[in-house]
Parts: C-alpha cells; structure tokens; sequence
C-alpha cells in the first residue's frame, strides 16, 4: 500500500479516535452539570447532553475530513510522520478549542438555571398592611400583565 | 413572588421610555405598568394614593412596596439579561453609590428628559 494512503488511515483512526474519547468525557461529566440545570429533570438533561455531542462530533468530523489531505511530499517514514504529526496536532488543537467551547456553554446553561432561582436583591421598603390594613390590595396583577418570555 | 406592579410618573417622558424599554425586554416575571395617577391605584391603594407618589414604587403581589433604589433593583432583577447585575448593584460594597446615581436619576428626571428632546 501506499505511504500516503498509510499515513491517511493512521491520520483517520488517531483523529476519529480521539474525537470519540473527548467527545465520551464530555458527554459523561456534562452530565451532572446538566441535571442540576434541569433542577433533577434527567431525561431533558440527557437529551441536551445528546445533542450537544452530536454537535461536537459534527463539528470535529467535519474538520477531520476536510483537513484529511497532506500537501507535504511523503516519500519516506520520516516525512509521514512529520505530516502525521502536524495533521493531528491541528486536530488536537480544534479537539481543545471545541472542548472549552462546550464547557463555557455548560457553564452557560447552569448559570442560567441558578440565575432563575436567585432571590430578590432587597426587603420591601414597606408592606401594604403597614400602610392601610385591608384596604390596600395589590389587585393590579389582573390588569393584563405583560408575559414573561 | 409571582408579579410585580410597576407604578411609574406618566407625565415625565425618560420615565415612559423606560416603561417602553422595560416591555422590549425578557423577563422572569410578568410585569404590569401603572401611572401613579391612574384612578386605579385609588381604588385599589387609596391610602397609598393619598401620599401622591411621583417616584417609582414597585408592589410585588405579596404586598410588599418597594421605594426608591429598592424600585430600581426590583426592576432589574425581574429582567432576565439584568438580574445578576441586580444583586451586584445591592451589595453593601457598591449600594450607596448605587443610591446616589438612582437617587439622581430620579431628582432629575425632568431635566434628562428635556436632555433627551422629548416632551414632558
């Protein structure tokens, strides 16, 4: 068989496997990250986690395959190895960006969720009863309220 | 809390584009906007309505009032791209320079509204 052909199956199964192992870390310890997000809802947890895996694999695929052609001359075991490591080293380099990229969205999602749960920064100045008793009421959430988005 | 009743001065235009700016935006909660003169806030605070507020005031539907900066965070915090600023803006480290600003924003409302050319 060809160097070059060689130098692209080893290229392809390194990248591929590399892909699948960062892309398996992400997708077992986002998990905890989601489901406290979700506040216990499991089954939406790991639906958000699937896709977001198959957005990462998409991505890192897609790079791999169109990365995938050596303009170097590889005649020798040297210069397949020097190719080799320069394709995957890209690869490696894509693998980060795109781990810390699904991190920060993690992050995102959680920080979110927390945000939704903080309470009220301040104390009443002052409580309707103090100021009229019964007479007072606070009957204006019937007044078409604008919707929450 | 499940709604907060904003009651804001109509006749000062910053104060009615804020209302405006706060409908555009996402909230956590809905929020329903009175004029401070509406007759309903005599019908349904009369004694309230009796001090003739003119500042922004904020009724949660607990029956809790909120006056003066406290009605600012309230409105920030019901903002979903604002809430975190609005518990950072009521630490004890950043509240009185906080209070300063909102306390001058409302003093001069006329003004920045005429800085603004719109009419009040």
């Amino acid at each position: 068989m060809d160097l070059v052909v060689i130098t692209y199956l080893i290229y392809l199964a390194l990248s591929i496997g590399l892909t699948a192992w960062v892309a398996r870390t992400l997708f077992t310890s986002g998990a905890p990250f989601l489901v406290e997000t979700f506040k216990g809802d499991t089954e939406l947890a790991s639906s958000v986690n699937r896709l977001l895996v198959v957005g990462f694999y998409l991505i890192n695929l897609g790079y791999i395959a169109f990365n995938m052609e050596i303009y170097r001359k590889v005649d020798s075991v040297r210069t397949a190895i020097e190719a080799l490591a320069g394709q995957i080293g890209l690869v490696l380099l894509v693998l980060g960006v795109m781990h810390f990229a699904n991190l920060f969205v993690f992050n995102r999602i959680r920080r979110r969720g927390m945000e939704a749960q903080l309470p009220a920064p301040v104390v009443p100045s002052l409580h309707l009863q103090e100021l009229c008793g019964d007479a007072c009421t606070p009957a204006f959430a019937a007044a078409e309220p604008s919707k929450p988005e | 809390m499940r709604c907060l009743t904003i009651l804001y001065d109509a006749h000062c235009a910053f104060c009615v584009r804020c209302r405006h700016w706060l409908e555009r935006q996402r909230t956590y909660l809905p929020l329903v906007f009175v004029p401070n003169d509406d007759p309903a806030v005599a019908q349904h605070l009369p004694l309230l309505a009796q001090h003739q507020p003119k500042d922004l005031l904020v009724l949660d539907d607990q029956g809790g009032v909120y006056a003066g900066t406290a009605a600012y965070l309230m409105c920030l915090w019901a903002l979903r791209a604002y809430r975190t600023w609005a518990i950072r803006l009521s630490t004890p480290k950043l509240a009185p320079y906080v209070r300063t600003a909102f306390g001058l924003l409302t003093d001069h409302r006329v003004r920045i509204s005429k800085l603004f050319a719109v009419k009040t």
